[in-house]
């Protein structure tokens, strides 16, 4: 068998790092510029602690690792990041579908709005007021 | 008042608010809410606004704001629905944003008289979001989590353009008002304990709010201030 280093290099570790703040980094400026909210930026600032924590504590990951039969390295930080992804995806589905619902009732109240509106314009035209148009379709 | 199933307390704390405080109008956002707090508001005396989907505290004060903005009042008094703001500290609070001291006037609990007992934990996280605050500002702020304030059309205006976090005025409000160029003060007023129903605080995980908290003063002071207050 040849001589292999089973471990992770520390210019892996640094990628991982450099990554994680640049994701970070992205995510904050976002939440800055008001396209993200405060509270969906706490899973993403969460998720890249994570990941740099994994990088930097390979050493100590490494046994845990090992008892559920991953032996490189590297390959153990793929299922966490893939690991983080999905608890990303999970939550966003979960927000995904708030605004589905928030957007059926509001949907649903428009268009009874609407509805109280042509009859109320009916009754003043009726009634022998003019009224300017409408973005409404009678 | 921002009001979410209050309608065991709603109704006494309107009535409250007419005996003391006659001249003002008063609008009770209802946001959606199960129960019948919104006829129980209305019945009371108060203006309703309906809001069809649930915004929390934060969404339903900005409402206020607005509504104040297209019905071109002068000054708001913000108010919790549940009755532990006592309307005959209202003028104390309003009184230097009348004057034109000040455009926003935040009612301190621990600045007058403490008339009941916050618990233990809570009030550690308070004094801590209190000194931040303070330090940020150069200003001394004891209950920045306060909900009773007073504001002048530039503030409530400022507000309802859409500088409100989502969830509850805090710390963070405070620090976007001063970073801002808006005057705050604080004043001392009475609180009581709640008459009925479950406090809006008591869900939220401590630790997720001291996060979001913490990331949202870092926003406000890293955000670009247009400095229009004046």
């Amino acid at each position: 068998m040849q001589n292999v280093v089973y471990g992770l290099q520390p210019r892996t570790q640094i990628l991982i790092v450099i990554l994680s703040v640049t994701l970070l980094a992205v995510v904050l400026n976002m939440v800055r510029r008001r396209h993200v909210r405060e509270q969906y930026a706490l899973l993403w600032i969460a998720a890249c602690v994570v990941l740099m924590l994994s990088a930097i504590l390979i050493r100590y990951l490494d046994a845990l690792s090992r008892i559920v039969g991953i032996f490189y390295p590297p390959a153990f930080l793929f299922l966490v990041a893939i690991l983080l992804i999905v608890v990303l995806q999970v939550h966003f589905s979960v927000v995904t579908s708030s605004l589905k619902e928030q957007a059926r009732t509001l949907t649903q109240h428009l268009g009874l709005l609407e509805n109280e509106v042509r009859g109320l314009r009916r009754r003043v035209e009726e009634a022998g007021g003019g009224l300017p148009g409408s973005p409404i379709e009678p | 008042m921002p009001a979410r199933n209050e309608e065991e307390s709603i109704g006494h704390t309107i009535d409250r608010i007419r005996e003391t405080l006659p001249h003002f109008s008063i609008l009770v956002v209802n946001d959606d809410s199960t129960d019948g707090t919104a006829a129980t508001s209305r019945a009371a005396g108060a203006s309703v606004v309906q809001l069809p989907c649930r915004l929390g505290y934060g969404g339903a004060v900005q409402t206020g704001f607005k509504y104040a903005v297209d019905a071109g009042y002068d000054y708001v008094i913000q108010m919790d629905a549940d009755g532990q703001h006592d309307p005959a500290s209202a003028l104390a609070l309003l009184a230097p944003v009348l004057a034109g001291q000040v455009d926003v006037a935040i009612g301190s609990r621990f600045r007058g008289e403490l008339a009941y007992y916050v618990p233990f934990w809570r009030r550690v996280g308070m004094r801590f979001f209190a000194r931040l605050t303070t330090a940020l500002t150069g200003q001394s702020f004891s209950d920045p989590t306060s909900g009773y304030q007073a504001l002048n059309r530039s503030a409530f205006s400022f507000f309802a353009r859409g500088n409100y976090p989502s969830d509850f005025p805090d710390a963070d409000t405070i620090i976007a008002l001063v970073l801002e160029g808006f005057r705050v003060t604080e004043v001392p007023v009475r609180m009581l304990p709640r008459l009925k129903g479950v406090s809006m605080h008591s869900n939220l995980g401590a630790l997720y709010y001291v996060s979001k908290m913490m990331l949202s003063i870092l926003m406000v002071a890293l955000r670009p201030q247009s400095r229009r207050a004046r």
